[in-house]
């Protein structure tokens, strides 16, 4: 009884290649956080410098740290950090760390190795980020430190809310003005503000570096339109096997939402059935003509027909990011 | 309050308290040997995956994921805290505003560790006993909660599944069951034993 996770690493490769095509003289740092939206770390950011990706976005230093001991040695960049966090060994790895705080700079900068920062200014996301006032200083305190062989300010960066065009305009103002400010403080670095939607939506958000998650894993990047249309396709399938009578191996505790009872439909063969309900580890489909041990597509790329990525979480209201982090496969299965 | 444990690193942490799971068991008329495989699954990312339904079941009442006294609490870490003017949007989408100058707290946890997402604007968490609402979108790997005067060590830990806002409103608000949100939580969270 099991579920599998099936991930083209190829079909990866190729859509960072497409989207590298569409973000020139742009680079792409690959974001590969939370396993690499449930895809597999260490296999798809492997994938993703063979593609050739500039960087790896890693979100946090255990992950960055994970990739240097899986021996892979690319530039790596981490963004959100505890106090607790080990920014030594994190510096010692060769990851980029991002700072948003002069307290964030003097601990970072007190570490035995020079680090490479990345100055994160708050756009208007409220999260992360030094707001617009304190900019200024930051800016000037990390040019001191690069000076003395501190540290290396060798970006500065920034995040969109993607509440609409207009505000991320208004965020793109709000970027380039932080931009001018520290150029004539002498800053010399690259830019990167744009995720997935923005790099495809606005073209004069890529500045000199994009990152890309989602699109990656065959997600449109604009709302309203098919991956397909960018040449993106999905690189996982995930199917089950009819287990009884109208039984599949595939259940909430697998990460299959147990809101999509009713609603979402599975493949076997070329006939679809709806799934009628889900339980903890499987769940009961419409009957039909097919045998025990047949397999069960529970959704896989467009253009295999049944279910995708997409169109499940379309029918619960949710972000493919979601379905893809919360999976829990018995076995992965990777083809390269 | 639960003992901490250092984890060296930014802190997402599945904490089952053992005293909580000693009460449910002691109303099953159950002692903890009897039922040592169930306690080491509950702790194993995957570990659920390998039960039966009785198994489950079980599972749920020596948790308090249902009935009983609740033994689970989704820690996550204050990393920043700021103060914002009125009318700041937070979050993607700026699905929330502030009404007045206050402290936003960011919280290293998100819905790529298992909490929904769609508990959007709805839930709370507590920090050193004290309950403060999230506010904006839950996203992947953070979310934000409105501080007010407060500002918290950083570092602090911020607990989820409280009394105030339960398992079960999580459940209530994002339309997963209570076991299905604890099977959702990730392998990047850490699972302790606290007493």
């Amino acid at each position: 009884m099991t579920l599998t996770k099936h991930v083209d690493l190829a079909t990866y490769r190729q859509n960072l290649k497409t989207v590298m095509e569409t973000m020139a003289p742009a680079k792409v740092m690959a974001v590969v956080k939370a396993d690499a939206y449930g895809h597999g770390l260490v296999k798809c950011a492997e994938a993703a410098v063979e593609a050739g990706a500039e960087a790896l976005g890693v979100l946090d230093i255990e992950t960055g740290i994970a990739l240097r001991k899986a021996g892979i040695t690319a530039p790596a960049f981490a963004w959100l950090h505890s106090p607790e966090s080990n920014f030594a060994d994190a510096v010692l790895a060769g990851i980029d760390l991002s700072v948003s705080s002069i307290s964030e700079l003097e601990t970072i900068a007190k570490v035995p190795e020079k680090a490479r920062i990345h100055l994160k200014i708050d756009t208007g996301l409220s999260r992360n980020g030094c707001r617009v006032e304190f900019w200024p200083q930051l800016v000037a305190s990390s040019l001191e430190l690069q000076k003395a062989g501190e540290v290396e300010v060798v970006a500065i960066w920034s995040h969109l809310s993607g509440a609409s065009q207009a505000e991320d305009q208004k965020s793109l103002v709000l970027f380039e003005d932080a931009y001018q400010i520290a150029a004539s403080l002498g800053f010399q670095g690259f830019r990167h503000v744009a995720s997935s939607p923005a790099a495809f939506s606005m073209p004069e958000s890529r500045f000199e570096m994009v990152r890309i998650g989602v699109a990656a894993f065959g997600t449109s990047p604009i709302e309203g339109r098919k991956a397909i249309e960018f040449g993106l396709q999905s690189p996982m399938k995930v199917t089950a096997e009819v287990i009884a009578p109208q039984v599949i191996s595939v259940g909430f505790l697998h990460g299959y939402f147990s809101n999509l009872a009713g609603k979402a439909k599975v493949l076997i063969g070329i006939h679809e059935y709806l799934v009628t309900e889900i339980g903890p580890l499987a769940s009961r489909i419409e009957a039909g003509a097919y045998e025990i041990g047949d397999a069960v597509l529970v959704f896989g790329d467009e253009s295999l027909g049944g279910a995708n990525a997409e169109s499940l979480c379309e029918l619960v209201g949710t972000v493919t990011d979601e379905l893809f982090t919360g999976l829990k496969s018995n076995l992965v299965s990777y083809s390269s | 309050m639960a003992s901490r444990v250092n984890l060296g690193t930014l802190r997402r942490e599945l904490r089952i308290s053992r005293s909580a799971v000693e009460s449910n068991l002691d109303s099953l008329g159950l002692k903890f040997d009897e039922i040592k495989s169930l306690a080491s699954a509950a702790v194993d990312p995957d570990g659920l995956l390998g039960l039966y339904g009785s198994e489950l079941l079980l599972l749920e009442k020596v948790l308090g994921i249902t009935a009983g006294v609740p033994a689970v609490r989704l820690v996550g870490e204050l990393v920043l805290v700021k103060q914002v003017p009125a009318e700041t949007g937070i979050s993607y989408g700026y699905l929330s505003k502030t009404r007045a100058t206050t402290n936003l707290g960011l919280v290293g946890i998100g819905f790529s560790d298992g909490l929904p997402r769609s508990s959007t604007n709805r839930f709370t968490v507590t920090i050193e006993g004290k309950t403060y609402p999230g506010v904006g979108r839950m996203a992947m790997d953070q979310c934000v909660i409105d501080l007010g005067t407060d500002s918290p060590a950083l570092g602090s830990e911020v607990h989820f599944f409280t009394a105030d806002y339960s398992l079960s409103d999580f459940s209530a608000a994002s339309g997963f069951s209570p076991l299905e949100i604890f099977g959702r939580i990730t392998s990047r969270v850490a699972r302790t034993w606290s007493a």
